[in-house]
């Protein structure tokens, strides 16, 4: 599997068995965006479920519809979600998303990216959904 | 931030807040890049007038007694140059703008920074056509520094008289049949408060009424629903007890908010999740189906068919040479 991707939005690395997504500065994201983000994603993974870390301290600005569409769909193969967030203003986006969605895997917000990865690791250990089949 | 500009922004937050009030749920504010609580609370804002106007649009009922509208909110009609030559009433109201200042000004002026930009770029094709019609999402600005994000539909016509070429840019906002504005459909208002002056004609009641209470206990049932997919649906009674409500407003309830069984609704969601990782993984179907709760593939395979008019496979196919 390859181990760095890159698309308008956002850079996908995988560190660690830990899928990192660092967002764009100066990037907004609609239906669109949000729909390409979700696809590459879902190929770099390969498949592979895996706890992911989401830096979005610089996102501004993510509209109804895509943030409709990353409730619902965004959430695919992930064990984890950590969101990498700078206060007040992702912090706030970030609360703000929680409170309007509720988003079936654990998910928290960290200022510091070391916390972020010691939450993720707990979830490391879990054999993926798909050795099951 | 310097004390003037926080002091500007609290005002345009405020503004917002006063058009909201209003029943006016299309303004927005404009937003940096800054990370301070000032812009903090303009974005909370904007993604809150979003959410408050998508409810008053759904208003979480799939039957509801309310037809959708689409009303006409602005109306310009450019010349030549793309300097405004008419404009309607309401266009005024909107951006809070005197007729006098809108009119032989260029309509580019009445946008935000990145919408100039969009504009002036399609302005190139657009100067080129004489017959033509095009939908461009752009953001206009008001007199108070609020952002009105739409999508415009822009047609180019041309006099067959005269031979002059005009510009005509129509912006539509979707409402539902009754009008929440400020007085700004009086119309549309003016019905309303007939049918309840006639004292004869009772309106038709629905059978069942829900209580807000009710609608959070269903939104939680379907939230429970999302939230395990590949679980079996548990006997509608049990998960009626569960949710604290009993299995009539359940069934009632649900065909109501979401225009379909629990059944259904469960089916339909989980081809939703499947069609994502048939479109954009090579997982095989087995695993597939087991992933969103199939029992078989061939049940998978039916029920994918019945839904997206192909099977799996091809659907599979057409998206790899990005048909879909």
């Amino acid at each position: 599997m390859q181990e760095f991707h890159e698309n308008k939005y956002a850079q996908y690395i995988l560190m660690d068995n830990i899928v990192h997504i660092i967002y764009k500065q100066g990037i907004e994201i609609d239906l669109e965006a949000s729909k390409l983000i979700v696809r590459d994603r879902l190929m770099f993974q390969e498949e592979q479920a895996y706890p992911v870390l989401c830096d979005i301290r610089h996102l501004r600005r993510v509209d109804k519809p895509a943030r409709d569409y990353l409730a619902m769909e965004g959430s695919q193969l992930i064990k984890a979600l950590a969101f990498i967030i700078e206060p007040p203003v992702t912090d706030a986006m970030t609360q703000f998303y929680l409170k309007t969605n509720h988003p079936d895997i654990p998910t928290a917000s960290f200022r510091e990216v070391t916390k972020a990865m010691s939450f993720l690791a707990r979830f490391l250990a879990l054999i993926p959904i798909l050795t099951f089949f | 931030m310097s004390p003037l500009r926080t002091d500007q922004r609290m005002q345009q937050i405020q503004h917002m807040l006063l058009e909201m009030a209003g029943g006016n749920f299309f303004y927005r504010l404009d937003t940096s890049d800054r990370n301070d609580n000032v812009e903090a609370l303009a974005i909370v804002l904007n993604m809150l007038a979003e959410e408050i106007q998508e409810s008053f649009y759904h208003q979480g009922f799939v039957s509801s007694k309310s037809t959708t509208e689409h009303l006409v909110q602005m109306c310009f009609l450019l010349d030549g140059d793309g300097n405004v030559q008419m404009v309607n009433q309401k266009t005024c109201a909107i951006l809070s703008k005197l007729h006098g200042n809108l009119i032989q000004k260029p309509f580019s002026d009445l946008l935000t920074e990145p919408s100039k930009d969009v504009w002036q770029q399609k302005w190139k094709t657009l100067r080129k056509k004489t017959f033509y019609d095009m939908t461009l999402p752009l953001s206009f600005m008001t007199n108070e520094s609020l952002v009105i994000p739409n999508r415009c539909h822009i047609s180019v016509i041309k006099s067959e008289r005269s031979g002059s070429r005009n510009i005509l840019v129509t912006v539509f906002h979707t409402t539902l049949g009754k009008t929440f504005g400020n007085g700004r459909d009086r119309s549309a208002l003016k019905t309303d408060i007939g049918g309840q002056g006639n004292k004869k004609e009772k309106p038709t009641r629905p059978k069942v009424r829900l209580s807000y209470e009710d609608i959070r206990k269903i939104r939680e049932g379907r939230d429970m629903i999302l939230n395990n997919l590949q679980m079996d649906l548990p006997n509608l009674k049990d998960l009626a007890h569960q949710l604290g409500t009993n299995e009539f407003k359940l069934k009632y309830g649900f065909r109501e908010l979401y225009g379909t069984t629990v059944f259904k609704y469960l089916i339909q969601e989980r081809l939703r999740k499947a069609k994502t990782l048939v479109q954009y993984t090579q997982l095989n179907f087995k695993s597939i189906a087991k992933m969103v709760g199939f029992k078989s593939v061939p049940h998978f395979t039916r029920a994918f068919k019945e839904r997206y008019d192909c099977s799996p496979k091809v659907f599979r196919q057409k998206a790899k040479s990005g048909e879909v």
